[in-house]
């Protein structure tokens, strides 16, 4: 679409596959809208050591409640058994114990009213589809008042998500208790549990398929594009993220991070971005196989 | 843009919410039942504030006298939209009469637009107008659809998957026509498209619903007014705003 | 002389209808009612859970909303024994106030004062932002339940500086309506002979005892031109008693004395919400567990209009029997007294400013 409409304008292009121009270092096609891409980590160790890889969620939006561009954040924490829950969070201190990767459904939205009764100015932290439900809540906010009010939203690469005692079979099926897990991981393409004992349990990503929420095959957004920032470990070195920067709000945050010091950043060239490109990629063409997609619109209790 | 408002069998909390808007966006309300205002009015969008019982034969010929005179119906709320909490209700007059006399505007009136709630926000309303004001169709598509007769849609085949988000259409097949979680939970079919965001619970007017990964109704709360339907992002795309 | 049955725009839903016995363009005997379709709240909490009935109530009308939920959480509770935490009644009242304010500056929007909008609006956001925060909505707020509220936190801050914040606009609406009462009062020959009930403040200690419900005045049911008035109006102590702002303010020469009483409450209101927020604690307990068993309890609250009770029977997580008695009910027995003598011109101004809603005539 944003490749016609430059014809139309009757702009030079110097390419029409992959990085647009040759210049970005991702393709928006892909990846959505954005203004930069940095391969980012905490600086705080403390942070880096809580968080899955670099922290980089965790320090961004506790630098955000310090500085007060917002004074709550709804973020998912892991309570016993790593089964998540929302919670609005004002200390940034607090923030720590959202920190790392959940790996089954927290309903962070559910907690967005809350935040904005409460608050002047919300973050909210979330999957793609949650930062894809805030956006449809501000331009459609039938019962949600003061959406405005979000200043910020930060969008994890996902994808898919597992419920609750979808995740248990699953590890049961490897053989794992779940009060034995020390660390859970999405990485190359395999889902990697590591037990306290020091072991590691892997299995294909391709094989979660029958673990997974249905309800997520029919989503294609990987790097939760209409978020203002996005952030993931894939494409990234070992204990790096990849920062995908949108908005001019979250470009003014991420900088005022990097010069206090918060966030230490990388070359791109370092990472393997190409990865980002690929799974967004594998995950709008893997919608037309699934269930909702061939499902609809033949519904067996209405008659057409 | 000039605007009337038609209050019916209501609470206010609709016009009430809608003056607030047209104070925010600079509309004029021209016309108003509320006011006093009777017979035709010189306005260019009437909202219908409320549900309709039909068997009150003035307020039937009311609709329709007022309705046919503007050019763009929009029913304002639930109880305007689908009936709502004053369908809900059993409205008795005659103690032995005990069954649904109320229903939507859209029943006995051709309408354009419907916006969901109880009340729908200030912020929500004020929004359509502005989408009405620059004639934004695509941002005014779920206000559409979800108006007038949406039983009789139908699917269009064979369109092709393009996103996450079905069109309102294909949603509405599935349901029970009323358009409430409440009701029937599988609106949103809740094993196919749910991903347990939590939106419908925090948009909730009467906090019928709690998160337990998926939405859970508390049926002593409910509503019916399906604004946890409307406000689900799978029941209808919308492009970054 | 003639019999002439005109309906009142009131700028509140339903519809209010004044039949009236004009002689010379002068009232003489007059009565007022209502056609509007009863939602039948009393009918449709039947057999429902008892928290159905506080969010029923709330959507009788959006002018007492809030005040008729809190009306029957505490009329639930008191059927239940129930001690609710005080940082909840503490709550509830602040939340009441923000109630009132909204109503009250949405009704002088709606009189014929010609006030500034821009200033009763700003009033009416920060009202919503109370609401908000203690309600967990603006309209009908869902978070009053028997036992509390169900609140994480009470955002006693933003409370606190969303009420303050408007204090000086409230002031300032307040003296623009007093003058402007003062201006219309020249103009509109009336008077107010009638009995009051109702003290600044939250709750109210009226009774289902003091209370005594009639069908309404023969008068009107042989003359009326409708097919159908439904209400009912409600005495007090035996007696067509006036309840609402004025009655509370104790501003009861005029009738055009309701804006003015109801302007002062705002500021009242506002200063109440500034000081609950001041000394509550953010996190003290606001609700406590319920057990559905049986009971029969009542309760009175100061809603914007006026006092309004709610007695309600519980049989374990059933409602078995409610009674709502509105202010409507009330103020509808006390408003022939105030239409008489009155020059008929005069009678929808009258009537908008005694803050009669069809909706509550009839729920």
């Amino acid at each position: 679409m944003r490749k016609i409409l430059r014809k139309l304008v009757g702009k030079e292009e110097e390419t029409e596959t992959g990085t647009d121009g040759g210049e970005r270092p991702l393709d928006p096609e892909l990846v959505g809208e954005y203004r930069t891409v940095l391969l980012t980590r905490a600086t705080d160790e403390r942070v880096r050591e809580a968080g899955q890889d670099g922290g980089t969620t965790t320090a961004l939006l506790a630098h955000a409640l310090d500085e007060g561009h917002v004074d709550a954040v709804v973020a998912a924490v892991k309570k016993n058994g790593w089964k998540p829950e929302p919670r609005i969070i004002t200390d940034p201190d607090e923030l720590i114990e959202a920190a790392g990767s959940k790996y089954s459904i927290s309903p962070n939205v559910s907690l967005l009213n809350e935040a904005l009764a409460a608050h002047e100015s919300v973050a909210i932290v979330g999957t793609p589809c949650q930062i894809t439900a805030v956006r449809k809540a501000q331009k459609y906010p039938y019962g949600l008042p003061d959406t405005d009010a979000v200043a910020l939203t930060v969008g994890i690469f996902c994808t898919e998500n597992f419920e609750y005692d979808n995740l248990l079979a699953l590890l049961k099926d490897m053989n794992v208790d779940i009060d034995d897990v020390e660390r859970m991981d999405i990485s190359k393409g395999k889902f990697i549990v590591l037990t306290k004992d020091g072991e590691e349990h892997t299995v294909p990503v391709k094989e979660l398929g029958r673990y997974s929420n249905e309800a997520c095959e029919y989503c294609t957004d990987f790097t939760a594009e209409e978020a203002d920032v996005s952030v993931g470990s894939v494409g990234a070195p070992d204990g790096w993220n990849v920062l995908i920067v949108r908005t001019e709000t979250a470009e003014e945050l991420v900088q005022s991070a990097v010069e206090n010091d918060v966030l230490e950043t990388k070359d791109p060239e370092e990472g393997n971005l190409n990865l980002v490109e690929k799974l967004s990629e594998d995950k709008k063409t893997r919608i037309q196989a699934s269930k909702c997609a061939t499902w609809r619109p033949y519904h067996p209790n209405v008659p057409l | 843009m000039k605007i009337a408002v038609l209050s019916l069998m209501a609470c206010g909390a609709c016009a009430r919410n809608l003056e607030e808007a047209c104070h925010e966006t600079g509309h004029e309300i021209v016309w108003s039942s509320l006011d006093g205002d009777t017979g035709k009015p010189d306005a260019d969008v009437l909202f219908i504030d409320g549900a309709v019982d039909f068997t009150d034969h003035e307020t039937l010929e009311k609709l329709q006298e007022t309705a046919s005179a503007v050019g763009t119906v929009v029913s304002l709320g639930s109880c305007a939209a689908t009936g709502g909490f004053e369908r809900h209700v059993i409205g008795m007059r005659d103690p032995d009469r005990y069954h649904f006399t109320v229903f939507p505007a859209a029943k006995f009136t051709d309408t354009d637009y419907a916006i969901t709630g109880c009340p729908p926000t200030t912020d929500a309303i004020a929004a359509f107008l502005r989408a009405l004001d620059e004639r934004d169709e695509e941002a005014l598509r779920p206000y559409k659809v979800l108006s007038g007769d949406y039983h009789a849609l139908k699917p269009d085949l064979p369109a092709p998957v393009t996103g996450p988000e079905l069109p309102v259409e294909d949603v509405l097949l599935t349901s029970n026509k009323d358009l409430c979680l409440g009701c029937d939970l599988d609106v949103i079919e809740k094993d196919l498209f749910c991903v347990g965001c939590g939106t419908c619970s925090t948009a909730c007017p009467a906090m019928a619903i709690v998160m337990d990964e998926k939405p859970v109704i508390r049926q002593e709360r409910c509503i019916r007014c399906g604004t946890c339907f409307a406000s689900c992002p799978r029941s209808f795309k919308t492009t970054r705003g | 002389m003639e019999i002439k049955t005109v309906r009142i725009p009131t700028g509140t839903p339903g519809d209010i209808h004044a039949v009236m016995e004009v002689s010379d363009g002068v009232i003489v005997n007059a009565e007022v009612c209502s056609s509007t379709t009863p939602l039948a709240w009393e009918t449709l909490v039947l057999e429902k859970h008892p928290e159905f009935a506080i969010v029923a109530a709330e959507r009788v009308c959006a002018g007492c909303d809030a005040s008729a939920g809190l009306a029957v959480a505490e009329a639930i509770e008191n059927a239940l024994e129930v001690q609710v935490p005080d940082a909840a009644t503490e709550a509830r009242e602040a939340l009441n106030a923000a109630n009132t304010v909204r109503s009250h500056a949405t009704s002088l929007l709606k009189s014929d004062l010609d006030l500034d909008a821009d200033a009763l609006y700003t009033v009416i956001k920060a009202a919503k932002k109370v609401l908000h925060a203690l309600g967990r909505k603006p309209d009908h707020p869902p978070a009053i339940t028997p036992g509390g509220l169900e609140l994480e936190t009470i955002p006693t801050a933003k409370v606190e500086n969303a009420a303050k914040e408007a204090l000086e606009t409230a002031e300032k609406i307040k003296d623009d309506t007093t003058s402007a009462v003062d201006d219309l009062k020249d103009e509109i020959q009336a008077e107010m002979n009638v009995e009051t009930y109702g003290e600044p403040g939250y709750k109210a200690d009226l009774t289902p005892d003091d209370v005594e419900i009639v069908p309404p005045d023969e008068f009107y049911r042989m003359k009326s031109a409708l097919e159908l008035a439904n209400n009912h109006v409600a005495l007090v102590d035996g007696n067509p008693t006036l309840v609402g702002p004025q009655a509370r303010k104790n501003l009861t020469d005029h009738p055009l004395d309701a804006y003015t009483a109801k302007a002062e409450e705002i500021v009242e209101s506002l200063e109440k919400i500034a000081e609950t927020a001041e000394n509550l604690d953010p996190n003290a307990d606001v609700k406590t567990d319920v057990e559905y068993t049986s009971g029969e309890g009542h309760a009175a609250v100061e809603a914007p209009e006026g006092t309004l009770l709610v007695t309600i029977k519980l049989r374990n997580d059933r409602v078995d029997e409610a009674l709502m008695v509105t202010p409507s009910n009330v103020k509808a027995a006390v408003a022939g007294r105030v239409l008489k003598d009155l020059e008929e011109e005069h009678a929808p101004t009258v009537i908008k400013a005694l803050g009669l809603s069809g909706r509550c005539l009839t729920h």
